[in-house]
């Protein structure tokens, strides 16, 4: 399944200073993961290594739905869905 | 560099004092250019952060989406984000520092007894910091303009 993948400024430097890239799978971490080998180091900006999960300083939504309400990173995504990667911005 | 049209400059000024005592917070649509940021627009975002938001802000990420979409299918993108300190300097929190990304400019706005006193820019010295970085901020001049 081919998802087009939205991604903030901070990542564009791995993703050749692309704001949308493609990916590709079944479920939010099949499609990160896809992510990973077309742009070495992606993955690990976007998920703990040591837990597997999306980083608690970044929100994912498959359309217009956060996938923190929906199934995390096992959320089920389809042909032609639209991922945004989109900062959990905060400060004092 | 920070170029800020008017009208922006304007909402930044006028979301810091609506949203008082509490931050208020939005987002800077624009451009980068080099080093510099071109920022066109300064949508306001709705501060959810329920438990202090006097000192505290949590940018909506719905807003943010919605913004960054309507950005995008007119050839801008979110360049960077504004807050409020009410009755605070207008200088970066260590809270804005360790939860800042990098490649965006951040805006501070100070707001004394309810009227705006003034603003100031700021960029992580990292392009590629995730929050909990080591990275610091520094400052950005800022020119009110047309972009």
């Amino acid at each position: 399944m081919a998802v087009k993948v939205r991604v903030p400024a901070p990542l564009q430097k791995l993703t050749g200073g692309q704001p949308e890239i493609q990916g590709a799978g079944v479920t939010v971490q099949e499609v990160i993961a896809s992510l990973d080998t077309k742009y070495p180091g992606v993955k690990d900006k976007l998920c703990d290594p040591a837990t597997g999960k999306v980083r608690r300083y970044l929100n994912v939504f498959v359309n217009d739905k956060d996938v923190r309400f929906l199934q995390g990173e096992e959320t089920p995504v389809k042909e032609g869905d639209e991922m945004s990667i989109v900062p959990a911005i905060a400060g004092g | 560099m920070l170029v800020i049209s008017p009208e922006a400059a304007a909402q930044v000024v006028a979301e810091a004092q609506r949203a008082y005592p509490h931050e208020g917070c939005g987002m800077l649509v624009g451009l980068r250019s080099g080093a510099d940021f071109v920022v066109s627009e300064a949508p306001t975002g709705a501060n959810e952060n329920s438990v202090r938001p006097r000192v505290w802000y949590d940018l909506s990420p719905a807003d943010q989406l919605r913004v960054s979409k309507d950005a995008a299918a007119r050839g801008l993108e979110i360049v960077g984000y504004y807050h409020s300190h009410p009755d605070h300097p207008a200088a970066p929190s260590e809270g804005d520092r360790s939860r800042a990304f990098g490649s965006f400019v951040y805006v501070i706005a100070s707001v004394e007894n309810g009227k705006y006193k003034v603003m100031t820019a700021w960029t992580l010295d990292d392009d590629t910091a995730f929050p909990e970085h080591d990275a610091k901020f520094t400052r950005v001049d800022i020119q009110e303009g047309r972009p």
